[in-house]
């Protein structure tokens, strides 16, 4: 029988980096001061909920109640104000996409519920690259803060991803924050040479390269990363 | 054994290549487009970094090995990385035994380990009844992408000390066969005079009698013959019957270990005590099929009656399947395997009727029948009450009958049933 009282949920260093992360880019998406401040509320929001569980455990249940009311108000509150606040139209939609995401970060690592979590993860990288690239499109923003939203994203994605892995191995109850800080430097590490690498490129005048062409070669980078992985796979051995 | 596993994580990456390489052209926005760069450095991510190789080494000691019921025992476990390169993830999860329930800090830690280098955790059991044997650890390590999870099982290292068992033995006291003998000489007293050590009786001188049992004493003072006779001592064959049905796999909670274990426990105890006055002992088992060695006094019979038990030692608190063979039907085939007057001890729950009857009918057959009962049942329900009352109802009825009964909390001392005068049982 299994009676170790493990509880299988997302570890709670890497859910907390993954609620940060989502908080950036909320607040990469802001337009005005004041959406910065609703992104700020928000994660405040997010991380109070994200300890309520931690209070909990360590008996206290209620104060993580206490907690669980804050922190959602918090979110919600963030949800809201985002609606209302005085922005542009598609720079609202934006960043309202990007509360929206934060708080299905939040919902996947809470958990709300545990078979959702990667559902909801994934539904919140993928409502973050439309908000980025609808905020790209209306109010050209520039290549760091693209690239900072884009990095943020995929850091949180991953992070939340990471916490639901090692939550399902080790449970909550383990002391997680030092492989989580390995990954999270891992991974900020290939993010930032990347971005690096994508600002330098992005400064060097190209302009003999035509559009397409630069098409094709990242079509060809993409296809040549489908191979290497298809690689790994057995149906493709098998085959 | 050792899997290797890619989890293709990164492969998300390429979507969002796709979709920023897209999005980028479709709006042009330079901005977006240059971002497909970060996607494809994240897809590229575990092609960079290999997988390292897992060696690891893992101790295991105990504050106490042979615990009493009940203590807490503190489980402290070493892993080191004896492999040439860093273990950027690494998690441990220690194989607890099954019916043991951690009631402090977690069997599970994560570390990052250099060439070399240890992680220590401890966690506390709380000691039930039985020997509980520990698994392999599991281990399993990630590459720092997370792109590749190697696990693996670890057991005893060459230079470590690993603790693989706690013996939390039953508390047995006051343990006595029924004096039901078989004519074999032996260390059990039977109730018939003969040969022996101990002084039984004196009667009237027969012819037959030997002269050396003749009390010369008082024939010098009386003129009278008589003999003195002594307590013959018999070698018993003991029957340890098992109920280990599905239907008996019950537990008072779910942190508890089922009656079957506590049963198993009880029948191990019991074993050692007749393997050290080497009686002739053989088992029944009733379980999901019929086991049944024939009573033999000898170190293979012990060795194979207790590896027998181990054997039906269940993981799970709630049967999986209901048993399909008619249990009752197994009583009926031990009852025809057991030939002369045995003594037969019945483990059993009592939750159902099976017990009850099993041991009817072998006391019917003339056998001496003791039955162990470890109480599991609860009264936190209204249905646990019903059982609780209806096993109560079945110890009395069999103590009426004239069964020794020990009605077992397994939180105390497992103090064997005594005949009282009254003719009832005592325990």
């Amino acid at each position: 029988m299994d009676k170790l009282a493990v509880v299988q949920q997302p570890a709670y260093a890497g859910s907390a980096l993954a609620v940060v992360a989502a908080a950036c880019v909320t607040g990469v998406l802001a337009s005005q001061p004041v959406q910065l401040s609703i992104a700020g509320v928000e994660a405040v929001g997010a991380l109070l909920l994200l300890g309520s569980g931690l209070v909990r455990r360590r008996g206290h249940p209620w104060v993580g109640g206490v907690l669980v009311v804050i922190g959602c108000g918090g979110v919600c509150l963030a949800l809201v104000m985002g609606l209302l606040a005085p922005s542009g139209l598609f720079e609202r939609i934006a960043f309202l996409g990007g509360t929206l995401a934060t708080a299905f970060v939040t919902l996947g690592v809470f958990p709300l519920r545990q078979s959702w979590a990667r559902g909801f993860n994934g539904f919140a990288a993928v409502l973050f690259s439309c908000s980025l690239a609808l905020l790209a499109w209306v109010s050209n923003p520039s290549d760091l803060q693209v690239l900072l939203g884009v990095g943020f994203t995929i850091m949180a994605w991953d992070m939340a991803e990471y916490a639901i892995t090692l939550g399902e191995d080790v449970g909550r109850s383990a002391r997680t924050y030092p492989v989580t800080g390995v990954h999270f430097v891992g991974s900020l590490g290939v993010g930032l040479a990347a971005s690096i690498v994508a600002l330098v490129g992005g400064n060097i005048a190209l302009p003999a390269i035509p559009i397409a062409a630069l098409t094709l070669l990242l079509s060809a980078i993409v296809v040549l990363l489908l191979v290497l992985f298809l690689g790994d796979s057995e149906w493709l051995s098998k085959s | 054994m050792t899997s290797v596993e890619q989890t293709h994580r990164w492969r998300v990456a390429i979507a969002f290549v796709l979709f920023t390489t897209t999005a980028g052209l479709y709006f042009e926005a330079p901005a977006v487009f240059l971002a497909s760069v970060l996607g494809i450095a994240y897809a590229g991510y575990p092609l960079l970094v290999s997988p390292p190789p897992l060696e690891v080494e893992l101790s295991r000691t105990v504050t106490d090995a042979t615990p009493d019921h009940g203590d807490p025992v503190t489980v402290t476990v070493t892993v080191t990385n004896t492999g040439p390169r860093t273990l950027p993830d690494l998690r441990i999860i220690d194989g607890v035994p099954a019916l043991l329930t951690v009631i402090e800090e977690t069997p599970r830690q994560t570390a990052t380990l250099r060439p070399g280098a240890s992680t220590t955790f401890q966690y506390t059991v709380a000691a039930k009844h039985g020997s509980h044997q520990f698994t392999p650890a599991t281990v399993i390590a990630h590459d720092i992408s997370g792109g590749t999870r190697i696990e693996t099982e670890v057991a005893a290292g060459e230079q470590t000390t690993v603790c693989e068992e706690l013996d939390c033995t039953v508390d047995l006291r006051e343990f006595q066969l029924r004096q039901e003998a078989r004519q074999y000489p032996g260390q059990t007293p039977a109730d018939a005079s003969g040969a022996g050590l101990e002084f039984q009786q004196t009667r009237a001188y027969q012819w037959s009698d030997p002269r050396n049992r003749i009390n010369w004493k008082r024939y010098a003072r009386t003129g009278d013959l008589t003999t003195v006779e002594f307590r013959e001592e018999h070698r018993t064959a003991v029957v340890l019957c098992l109920d280990v049905r599905p239907a008996a796999v019950r537990a008072a909670s779910s942190t508890d270990p089922h009656a079957v274990a506590y049963c198993i426990a009880a029948a191990q105890e019991v074993l050692g005590a007749l393997e050290q006055q080497h009686e002739q002992v053989g088992i029944a088992i009733f379980g999901t099929d019929f086991d049944w060695r024939a009573p033999r006094a000898s170190q293979q019979q012990y060795t194979e009656i207790d590896q027998l038990l181990r054997a039906h030692e269940y993981d799970q608190p709630t049967p999986i399947d209901e048993t399909t063979t008619s249990p009752t039907v197994d009583v009926q085939q031990l009852v025809a395997q057991m030939q002369g007057t045995l003594e037969v001890v019945v483990f059993s729950p009592l939750i159902d009727e099976f017990g009850e009857t099993a041991a009817q009918q072998l006391d019917a057959r003339g056998h001496a029948v003791t039955v162990v009962s470890p109480d599991v049942t609860t009264g936190r329900s209204v249905g646990g009450e019903f059982v609780r009352v209806e096993r109560a109802n079945r110890v009395q009825m069999l103590r009426e009958q004239g069964v020794l009964v020990a009605d077992w909390s397994p939180e105390d001392p497992l103090v064997w049933p005594v005949r009282t005068h009254g003719g009832g049982s005592d325990g």
